[in-house]
């Protein structure tokens, strides 16, 4: 009789643990389907938001071209081809790479997000000295490594045309400044980073340099 | 499901240390102690220079201070002449001479000489010459020059023509604190893409009373061989806006230079006056200093795009 009773109270008390135990697992998905639906909205809030920013970077950048380009053509329809101007914009154009940008002055964030870009206290393109340009390896430069010796760069700035041929090209350390060394003749050289298909911040800089060949 | 959340997590939180990785090693070692403590882990950034007895100097760039390093003697022998970033324990007791450039730079220099011994723990090199504030004592000749154009003129031959072989002497009967002639002995081996187009030997001499950098243009000499290579006028650039496209309001800039470069010329050829030269190494000095690396062309926007993409995904697929 006592052991009848004994196992009665036994059955008794694994039912209301199996009881409490299931409410506790209703409670505990509960919880897990907030916290997953909240982490759902923070990942896709999150996707929008840098997905915004790198499409809207991507078309500033574009949008800007095209103005710059439209200004360029306009200064060159305007004034008089044959005679020498100041301050006009500069052009570069690479046809193997389907190259055809204007050139912003100074290597800062912004102007490397907006086209490529002039190193202050390089010369000038089409001056004699090194001229160095930059750009980012994911929009401007992304096929200059595709440069051979000999392919073609041409630069237009003040109603003039400079014709560039490629001579080579290197792969440096970002701290190797050898590559803006002056030097007597015309030299064009291109910077960016390496290697070109690097996730994240690339390690090194590829640098591809040209000579001016002819001047019209 | 939720070992994808992880994953993505994970890759979440590595993309971001990674991102300040990288921005916490991009800077231009701004983080040395212009007087490091005695007994602490310092850095200590400036010209590293052998004497004659080997041991090793470091002329700091900022105050002129010598540091007498203590300490991997084969690290530093592979850096003599370079700037260097120096990470060390300082002791204290020892003597440490003064070969300042100048005079403020003296008087700083012997006023904090006790104690300036180093113990080299780690040799960075930031670049692979000395910058003129703390070039004096660098080179294959030690010299000590009073005064700091004849460094910066041998500074600019080094930076602007690294495809020549340049030898510079220079004799310097000097009016101030100390009299020095100085020899000084440059070799640049240029790289194979430029050595293919201007490959010439200058050997330059020049004789100028050391009492000033600039003015001393009119009673120097200079002979050029083969010249037309390291004399490059600098060009001066447009001061535009940053996002201004370029400009080319220069060519004023650039006669200037050329008109002062043609002066006392007395071969013919091509010729620098120590005013240009001091004027060319100043200009590289600043763009060398402005910026130590070549421009950031990296870029996070391809690895934030897929980080956006990847987070979209992600969270669509929780969301499920």
């Amino acid at each position: 009789m006592a052991s009848a009773d004994s196992a009665l109270g036994g059955e008794k008390l694994l039912n209301q643990l199996t009881e409490r135990w299931r409410r506790l697992r209703e409670l505990t998905g509960r919880s897990h389907r907030g916290i997953r639906q909240y982490f759902a909205v923070l990942l896709i809030s999150l996707g929008a938001l840098l997905s915004l920013y790198v499409g809207g970077t991507y078309l500033w950048m574009y949008q800007q071209q095209r103005q710059l380009m439209h200004e360029f053509q306009t200064q060159n329809a305007v004034a008089n081809p044959s005679g020498p101007r100041v301050g006009g914009l500069t052009r570069i154009s690479i046809p193997k790479i389907n190259l055809d940008a204007v050139i912003l002055e100074g290597t800062s964030h912004k102007s490397l997000t907006l086209g490529p870009a002039h190193l202050r206290n390089s010369a000038l393109p089409g001056d004699p000295g090194n001229s160095v340009l930059a750009a980012h390896r994911d929009t401007f430069f992304r096929h200059i490594y595709e440069l051979k010796p000999g392919d073609d760069i041409f630069v237009e700035r003040n109603g003039q045309h400079y014709h560039y041929v490629v001579t080579g090209k290197r792969v440096v350390q970002p701290a190797d400044l050898s590559v803006l060394d002056t030097t007597s003749e015309s030299r064009l050289t291109l910077i960016t980073c390496y290697p070109v298909y690097f996730i994240g911040p690339a390690p090194e800089r590829l640098v591809v340099f040209a000579k001016l060949a002819q001047r019209a | 499901m939720t070992k994808a959340v992880a994953f993505l997590s994970a890759a979440l939180l590595a993309a971001t240390l990674g991102v300040a990785q990288d921005t916490s090693t991009s800077g231009t070692a701004s983080s040395q102690s212009s007087s490091p403590a005695t007994g602490q882990n310092s850095t200590v950034q400036g010209c590293l220079s052998s004497t004659s007895d080997n041991n090793f100097t470091l002329t700091q760039d900022q105050t002129g201070m010598v540091f007498t390093l203590s300490g991997s003697a084969d690290q530093l022998k592979a850096h003599v002449g370079h700037e260097v970033a120096i990470t060390g324990q300082q002791a204290s007791g020892s003597a440490a001479s003064s070969t300042a450039p100048d005079k403020s730079a003296a008087s700083s220099a012997s006023s904090n000489a006790s104690g300036n011994t180093l113990q080299v723990s780690d040799v960075k090199m930031i670049a692979d010459h000395c910058n003129a504030a703390g070039a004096a004592p660098s080179g294959a000749a030690a010299s000590t020059t009073p005064d700091a154009s004849a460094n910066n003129a041998s500074a600019s031959n080094m930076a602007a023509s690294p495809s020549t072989t340049t030898t510079t002497t220079t004799t310097a009967p000097a009016d101030q604190n100390a009299s020095a002639a100085s020899t000084q002995t440059t070799t640049t081996t240029a790289p194979a893409d430029q050595s293919a187009s201007a490959a010439s030997t200058q050997t330059t001499t020049t004789t100028a009373p050391a009492d000033q950098s600039a003015t001393a243009a009119s009673s120097s000499s200079t002979t050029t061989t083969a010249s037309n290579s390291s004399t490059a006028p600098a060009y001066a650039q447009p001061s535009s806006d940053q996002s201004a496209a370029s400009s080319t309001s220069s060519s004023a800039n650039q006669t200037a230079d050329q008109n002062a470069a043609t002066s006392t010329t007395p071969s013919g050829t091509q010729a620098a006056t120590s005013s240009d030269q001091a004027n060319t190494a100043d200009q590289t000095t600043a763009n060398k200093k402005n910026g130590q690396n070549l421009p950031a062309t990296a870029t996070f926007l391809p690895l934030l795009g897929l980080l956006g993409l990847g987070s979209l995904v992600a969270g669509f697929i929780v969301r499920r």
